[in-house]
């Protein structure tokens, strides 16, 4: 029997920091688009709700548990957006330059990094974050006078999720996944990547749940119902 | 080789055209040196510190800071020259004000 150890050198792993954000808008069709990079990205917050319990109790005794189900939610900040974002948050195009503001909200999907460092390597790997059907809710924009301070607008903006089918069987309905690259093969983790950032040939895309699972099994995708 | 200018380099060029601009002086002098002769009234700037902002795990822009140092034989025209400056340059703050060798000292900080 080997006795327990901890924080041995090199083992002491944490992550950090966030880029290389990619923004899929979805069509009016449900599909995701196209990736557009998303420059000044600041913060993501990932913030799981649902999943609470109720409880039952019979014969005097707590008799079982139900929980309900797991959403997701969470925000998102940055210096700037893509222009393709603007569907996302409620602008219309009317013209060159010109939006009109409180209009419908495109649903979205998006991917960004977190940086996996160890107390001997800052940058092990990292591991990449897929979120599938995001819609944003407005948020609010404070525009403050140029003073002493220098300072610079962060938009932000609070998201929901709707999760999408898993026909894969043994999988439920999910938002996310994340691949983390210091455990993933490294030509499966590149197979994602390149689908996600696209390539000198490919445009980027965002795989379905399926497609993911498909790709690092090494099976064939499951049929869309 | 031609150096290509950098965007530091690009700010401190506007800023140097604001200052002469601003207060129709000519001798704006950036980062003299000591044996320089300097002609009253004149602007003295230097380089002081900056602010980094982050995104995408990296510097995303970077805010340059310089001390600006009007120096004047006469007080009322190194106020004025100080005016014209806080009104015309954002982020312009007055830092300290004194005299030296009979001249007056009035120093900015101006961020850019």
């Amino acid at each position: 029997m080997a006795k327990l150890t901890w924080d041995q050198i090199g083992t002491r792993q944490y992550e950090t920091g966030t880029d290389h954000g990619a923004l899929f808008v979805h069509d009016k069709s449900g599909k995701t688009g196209t990736g557009v990079a998303w420059s000044g990205l600041t913060k993501v917050t990932e913030s799981p709700e649902g999943g609470e319990e109720t409880a039952l109790y019979a014969d005097n005794i707590k008799y079982l548990s139900l929980y309900s189900v797991e959403t997701l939610g969470g925000t998102i900040e940055a210096y700037m957006y893509p222009d393709e974002f603007e569907a996302c948050d409620g602008s219309a195009t009317i013209g060159e330059g010109a939006v009109l503001g409180q209009q419908g909200r495109q649903p979205f999907s998006l991917a960004y990094r977190t940086i996996v460092g160890t107390d001997t390597n800052p940058r092990a790997g990292y591991k990449l974050h897929l979120l599938w059907n995001l819609t944003a809710s407005p948020s609010e924009r404070a525009h403050e006078t140029v003073n002493e301070t220098p300072g610079a607008l962060t938009f932000s903006w609070g998201f929901k999720s709707t999760a999408v089918p898993v026909v894969t069987e043994g999988y439920q309905p999910t938002s996310v996944a994340t691949i983390d690259s210091t455990v993933c093969p490294e030509e499966k983790f590149k197979a994602v990547e390149d689908l996600i950032y696209g390539t000198a040939e490919k445009e980027a895309s965002m795989p379905t749940p399926d497609e993911l699972i498909a790709l690092l099994k090494n099976i064939s995708p499951a049929p869309e119902v | 080789m031609a150096m290509s200018q950098t965007a530091s380099e690009s700010k401190r060029l506007y800023l140097h055209q604001k200052l002469v601009d601003t207060t129709e002086l000519e001798r704006v002098y950036y980062n003299p040196l000591p044996t320089q002769k300097l002609v009253y009234p004149c602007i003295v700037y230097n380089d002081a510190d900056e602010i980094a902002r982050y995104a995408d795990n990296g510097m995303y822009t970077r805010l340059l800071m310089w001390n600006v140092t009007i120096i004047s034989k006469n007080a009322v025209e190194a106020s004025n020259l100080q005016d014209k400056i806080l009104f015309s340059l954002d982020y312009a703050q007055k830092a300290t004000t004194f005299i030296q060798d009979n001249l007056y000292h009035k120093v900015l900080s101006i961020t850019l």
